[in-house]
């Protein structure tokens, strides 16, 4: 392991990007042997109880026997919209993705949901010789699953060419995320350098999202115009099957580059998002984990002794969005007020029953780059004389009318928005909440059509600057309130490029400040999500986004 | 079905919404550009007109077109699924059958005694509570008390046969006993109704047998209405299984339509609507030519 820490060049990688979320040692998979073995230590694991927090999710000694096989089932909300994981960026094609596939570099997988380090993965080192070149050198000898048409060859350079090509193409549902590109090239068998037309800060993020950055196979997509029919390159897992409103199955990949990964010989996922049969699934040993919130939880544990929980912090946002180009919204003291109007914390304990937190236009879940929770509590403290007088100042004393869109079948959004509407009928804002279908509300949102809004769709991803930009820059692709302010605008422009990490911190601080002072959307609270996980079952993490394979670290000790 | 093809097309573009917004949720950078790129690529974007007819000849050749989401075929996947809609809505049927006709019989021959009360309790117990009560009951329950649970997604008939049998009769009980409620409710009154005719006391008078008069001539004469009701049941079995086919993790078609409609999914609703519609009238039809059967004085007249 240390052998493989010095190739990363470490030192002149995390010099030249400034330090970006790019620490690139302490991997935390490490190579076992066969059979029984000890389990990998120095993980931030603990004794978990029941409704603790629940980094603490998994009893782990310092050393253990760890059993190897068996089949790990887990549960799905929904069908994989597709089976070509560079063609949609749901979760539920992703969950799929990572197991199947593997990536440059990787979020690093461990117990802690918080920690964003990001590590090579395929890459064996990574050099950044300036802002705007980023050169990889992949570990030798990595074989594709050993099946046509790439029946265990080694994973190459053009295939990480043509990955990228393939998802900053046209069509691709990411392409926006790598505009940056200016050209990748191939250098040898194992070297690829990605060269930007400018410096990119969120570009070491992005690589390492798998929504964003799965090495797939040429030869399957030249040969069948897509990934469809055979998935599955390089990843811990090779596809077995799929069946549509029911299952589908991976199989351990023995060829795996990561000796002694995966530790479970199959993992299947049912698709099944029914709240009481997930409860009895769970009961009856079908499923091994299932989510949680607190009423299903107490029912749980009830029905299971000794359940591990795991609780990670939300990585989305989400808003009561204003339309900023209407009278009397455009007033950003009409928008102060009705945020001075609204009590945070009733709507954290009362519609997420005190699970989660108050959230800034960043969430919890991206850690360091989310304002400080007091910061954000005392920019959202409720005050009803405040809430008057800056209504009273906008001509407004006699109060007004207004709409909130809130997509049908989101309980959640409904019961924030009851709630708003109370708080803001005793500073005389009448609100009518108007439920619509969700693709009739975003594309009322899409259009502006729209006075106020909650809706879905912020994205979960662990970048910044796909929380900031997409948002608040005034060409942003979710900044459907037309907010615009010149000063966001030069700040959200600088710390695109700032490769000296502490800087852009300050920089998207800075901007989330001037967010909160301007309003263009009050922050509504976040719910943390909690996963209960059966006792037989181990080292099993669930992150922030869905985006790390804990399936390979897994294993059942029954 | 022209009539039907028109409506279900017509009415699935009146409802406001969009077929590609529906389907991307979370699509970093999605320009407005795009989007309309991707409407284009679907066909969303030319004249109504030249929708209906590209879709009306791909029907006449038997082609029903490609998925929006994930451009599956549809005629594939449409015969992978209805096994399963089919295999719940026969069980449903056949338990509703047996259970409806002869305690139906029963309760309207001992009428007024504790049996009949008994009975007609059942009946209403089962009109009173939703199915998915019941579903939620039959999940919960067994794992409270013993531990175990019926599977929450199916087996397949192919890999474990006797499996898929328990994983279906679960809930095609639940739906064939519900269902059984209203035949047994039409067979009583329909026998009651039976029961005060001149040539039941006829037959009686000629001194046949209790069980004979109501196998021979009652049952017979009433069924007519009731298998009226088992085409309307069978019908609404098909199509509307939904809730049990996703409490129950059962692939067919129910499962499928939600999922088409929630995603604007056009080709996929419109495939499907046009076939439960085809359904209908073709259960319909049976039900029509059984009447002939039951009672020859139809088929005389």
């Amino acid at each position: 392991m240390s052998g493989l820490r010095s190739r990363f060049g470490r030192r002149r990688f995390i010099r030249a990007t400034g330090g970006t979320a790019m620490a690139l040692g302490a991997a935390a998979l490490v190579g076992c042997g066969g059979g029984e073995e000890p389990a990998a230590t120095g993980r931030k694991d603990a004794p978990a109880a029941p409704g603790a927090p629940a980094a603490a999710a998994t009893a782990t000694p310092q050393a253990r026997a760890i059993r190897r096989g068996g089949e790990l089932v887990l549960p799905q909300a929904g069908n994989p919209p597709t089976l070509d994981v560079q063609l949609s960026t749901a979760a539920n094609t992703t969950n799929l993705g990572r197991m199947l596939y593997d990536q440059v570099l990787a979020y690093v997988l461990n117990a802690d949901p918080a920690d964003l380090t990001i590590e090579p993965s395929l890459a064996a080192s990574a050099e950044v010789p300036d802002a705007a070149t980023y050169r990889f050198v992949l570990r030798p000898g990595v074989k594709m699953h050993n099946r046509p048409p790439m029946n265990g060859r080694v994973v190459t350079a053009r295939d990480v060419k043509f990955s990228f090509d393939r998802l900053r193409a046209k069509g691709s549902p990411v392409a926006g995320v790598y505009d940056p590109i200016a050209s990748i090239d191939v250098v040898d068998e194992r070297t690829v350098i990605f060269r930007l037309n400018t410096g990119y800060a969120p570009f070491p993020s992005v690589v390492a999202e798998p929504q964003t950055s799965f090495v797939v196979v040429p030869e399957v997509v030249e040969q069948d115009g897509d990934m469809t029919k055979r998935p599955g390159a390089s990843g811990p897992f090779v596809f077995d099957a799929y069946e549509a409103g029911v299952r589908y199955r991976v199989n351990r990949n023995p060829n795996y580059f990561r000796e002694g990964y995966p530790r479970v010989d199959r993992v299947t996922r049912i698709i099944q998002n029914d709240a009481s049969a997930l409860i009895a699934a769970f009961a009856s040993k079908q499923v091994h984990v299932t989510g949680a919130d607190p009423v299903v939880l107490e029912q749980l544990q009830r029905l299971v002794s000794n359940l591990k929980v795991a609780e990670q912090p939300s990585a989305t946002s989400s808003a009561w969005v204003f339309n900023t180009r209407v009278a009397p919204l455009s007033d950003v003291r009409v928008r102060r007020a009705l945020a001075k109007a609204i009590d945070q914390q009733r709507l954290l304990d009362v519609v997420l029953k005190k699970t989660g937190s108050l959230s800034g236009p960043v969430p919890p879940g991206l850690g360091k780059w989310a304002l400080p929770s007091a910061e954000v509590r005392a920019a959202y403290s409720q005050d009803l004389a405040q809430a008057k007088q800056l209504l009273a100042a906008a001509g407004l004393s006699g109060g007004f009318s207004t709409s909130i869109i809130v997509y049908s079948g989101q309980t959640t959004y409904s019961q924030h928005a009851e709630l708003v509407q109370q708080d803001l009928a005793a500073v005389g804002v009448r609100v009518k909440i108007d439920l619509q279908d969700q693709a009739l509300g975003r594309k009322n949102l899409i259009d502006g059509n729209f006075e106020t809004g909650m809706p879905t769709g912020k994205t979960t991803a662990l970048e910044v600057d796909l929380h900031l930009r997409d948002n608040y820059a005034a060409k942003g692709s979710r900044n459907w309130g037309g907010f615009s302010d010149a000063q966001v605008e030069q700040w959200i422009a600088q710390q695109l490029v700032e490769t000296n990490e502490g800087k852009r911190l300050e920089l998207t601080k800075q901007i989330q400040r001037r967010v909160l002072e301007l309003m263009p959307e009050v922050f509504l609270p976040v719910s943390s999500s909690r996963s209960a996980i059966r006792p037989e079952v181990e080292d099993y993490w669930p992150s922030v986004n869905s985006d790390r394979a804990s399936e390979v670290a897994t294993w059942l000790n029954a | 079905m022209l009539v039907v093809s028109l409506l279900t097309f017509g009415l699935l573009r009146a409802i406001p919404g969009d077929a590609v917004l529906a389907q991307l949720e979370d699509s970093p950078r999605l320009s407005r550009q795009e989007i309309e790129e991707l409407r284009a690529e679907l066909g969303l974007n030319d004249p109504l007109w030249a929708q209906y007819a590209r879709w009306v000849g791909g029907i006449l050749i038997g082609d029903f077109g490609r998925s929006f989401g994930g451009g599956l075929e549809i005629t594939s996947e449409f015969k992978r699924r209805l096994p399963y809609t089919a295999e719940l809505a026969v069980l449903a049927l056949v338990i509703s059958i047996v259970i409806g006709v002869p305690f139906g019989a029963a309760s309207a021959f001992v009428r007024g005694s504790p049996l009949d009360y008994l009975l007609r309790l059942f009946a209403v117990f089962w009109l009173a509570v939703p199915n998915f009560w019941i579903a939620t009951m039959a999940l919960i329950l067994p794992v409270v008390w013993f531990g175990w649970s019926p599977n929450i997604v199916a087996t397949k008939l192919t890999e474990a046969p006797a499996q898929h049998l328990v994983d279906m009769l679960i809930p095609g009980a639940i739906m064939g006993i519900s269902s059984s409620a209203v035949s047994l409710r039409m067979t009583r009154s329909q026998v009651l109704e039976v029961l005060r005719q001149d040539y039941i006391r006829t037959a009686y008078a000629k001194g046949l047998g209790s069980l004979t008069v109501l196998r021979r001539h009652a049952l017979r004469n009433a069924l007519i209405p009731v298998v009226t009701i088992w085409g309307t049941q069978a019908s609404g079995l098909l199509s509307g299984s939904v809730l049990m086919e996703t409490i129950f993790g059962i692939p067919g078609l129910g499962q499928w339509t939600v999922e088409s409609i929630r995603l604007r999914d056009y080709p996929v609703t419109q495939a499907l609507v046009l076939f439960f519609a085809f359904a209908t009238m073709a259960v319909n039809l049976l039900v029509d030519l059984s009447y002939s059967w039951l009672d020859p004085r139809i088929r005389v007249g």
